[in-house]
């Protein structure tokens, strides 16, 4: 028997147990269903990303040089695509205004660093160092240069949480770039990224690009989610079962920008 | 009062899982260093305390990680008293390191259970659920815990031990 094992401390430890059994049952039946951020949920980030701070600022410092040469590479690449997009931009401006559509407004980012992440499977959650002070918002869209990262999912005065793209629980509304065709994107198992909701006919290729539709309001649209990479003609029903392998490199990702654009559709 | 090592204990746990984790997972199966310091008090303070420990820490990892609230509560209030009824710093004797890493891998199988029927609820299927969110983190978290209970000097175990209690009420 250990020393809090003794008669007079017995029920007093049943009864805690109980009591927090109680409270833990209460918060998942009761509390689950709150969207403002509570007061746990402020202290929880502010505590957490101070203490992660500086192993995040430790990490960033040891991969600046491979990170240097990556960055090079893929400036490289953008300058070039970005004047074949300057171009394509000056046309599409050209044919709106003589088709009187309304130009829409660009993007507004705020830059973010991880500095946490959540890493026990089928949980994915990425912590950043940006909060309400700096404008962030629950539901606001979280991208990278490789596309969608997540969605941000509560936040504190300088930190917020985002669920991220590769969370067992995260789905969003897809589309397939080159034939238009929409779909569900979500995930089955733990790792494998599926396009549901397109029909045997639809025409899907492997290698296609899927990015976000933007129709459930929540994500930007055309970010991208992956490419078609299976897809399972044997499976019998109405869809095609389409599988899809993400873009961006969760484990590699350190710098992020946070879109200013809510559930109330603020940019769109 | 301890009180003050097991809060260290505490922020130790939360700045490695959501700072270091990532680092050390291999193919996503990462260790639960927050599951290990809720054991590390219950081996000293005993399972009254690691179960209000396990509590106030599941509710903030419920917070941070997105979950269901309550979730990792429930799960890591159970594992402090249960880890807290099993062991104590006195009863391992001198094996503790390998006696408390086996018990904790023991508990990660439990709370990795609990875990994957509240959240995953079985979507993911039997086999593929059973190894790669309840017995690889459950094994690698054993490893985990064998190190750091094996590598931490006892001097610093035996004056945690020793240090006045924190009464309850």
């Amino acid at each position: 028997m250990n020393k809090n094992s003794k008669p007079n401390t017995f029920w007093r430890d049943w009864l805690l147990l109980l009591a927090a059994i109680l409270l833990a049952l209460a918060a998942l039946f009761f509390a689950n269903d709150a969207r403002s951020l509570g007061g746990l949920h402020a202290l929880s980030l502010e505590i957490v990303g101070r203490l992660t701070e500086p192993v995040a600022d430790l990490r960033s410092y040891l991969a600046l040089g491979a990170e240097n040469r990556r960055l090079r590479e893929i400036n490289a690449v953008l300058q070039l695509r970005n004047a074949q997009m300057a171009e394509a931009w000056y046309e599409n401006a050209r044919l709106r205004q003589l088709l009187g559509f309304k130009m829409t407004a660009p993007y507004d980012l705020i830059a973010a660093t991880v500095t946490g992440r959540e890493t026990r499977t089928g949980l994915a959650s990425l912590l950043l160092d940006a909060g309400s002070d700096q404008g962030v918002k629950v539901n606001m869209t979280v991208v990278s240069a490789d596309g969608l990262v997540g969605r941000v999912h509560s936040v504190s005065t300088s930190y917020c949480t985002v669920q991220a793209f590769d969370d067992r629980a995260f789905s969003c509304a897809a589309i397939v770039q080159r034939s238009r065709l929409e779909g569900m994107f979500k995930w089955e198992g733990y790792n494998r990224g599926i396009l549901t909701g397109i029909y045997l006919s639809g025409d899907v290729r492997k290698g296609d690009l899927v990015v976000t539709s933007g129709t459930n309001s929540i994500f930007v649209p055309g970010l991208k989610l992956g490419v078609v990479s299976f897809i399972d003609e044997a499976e019998s029903g109405m869809y095609r079962r389409i599988y899809v392998e993400p873009k961006v490199d969760m484990a590699r990702l350190r710098e992020v920008y946070i879109v200013r654009h809510t559930q109330e559709g603020a940019a769109r | 009062m301890n009180l003050i090592y097991y809060l260290i204990m505490m922020a130790l746990a939360l700045g490695l899982q959501h700072g270091v984790s990532d680092l050390v997972a291999i193919r996503g199966v990462a260790p639960d260093f927050i599951l290990i310091a809720v054991c590390a008090v219950s081996l000293f303070a005993g399972r009254g305390q690691g179960t209000l420990w396990g509590l106030g820490i599941g509710f903030v990892e419920d917070a941070l990680s997105g979950s269901l609230l309550g979730s990792h509560a429930l799960a890591l209030s159970l594992v402090g008293f249960i880890s807290g009824s099993v062991m104590s710093y006195r009863s391992l004797q001198s094996a503790y390191s390998l006696n408390a890493g086996l018990i904790v891998g023991v508990l990660a199988i439990l709370q990795h259970l609990l875990l994957y029927i509240i959240i995953i609820q079985g979507g993911a299927g039997l086999l593929q659920g059973l190894a790669l969110g309840i017995v690889l983190p459950a094994i690698y978290t054993m490893f985990w815990a064998l190190i750091i209970f094996a590598i931490v000097p006892e001097s610093i175990w035996e004056k945690i031990y020793k240090t006045e209690p924190t009464p309850l009420f």
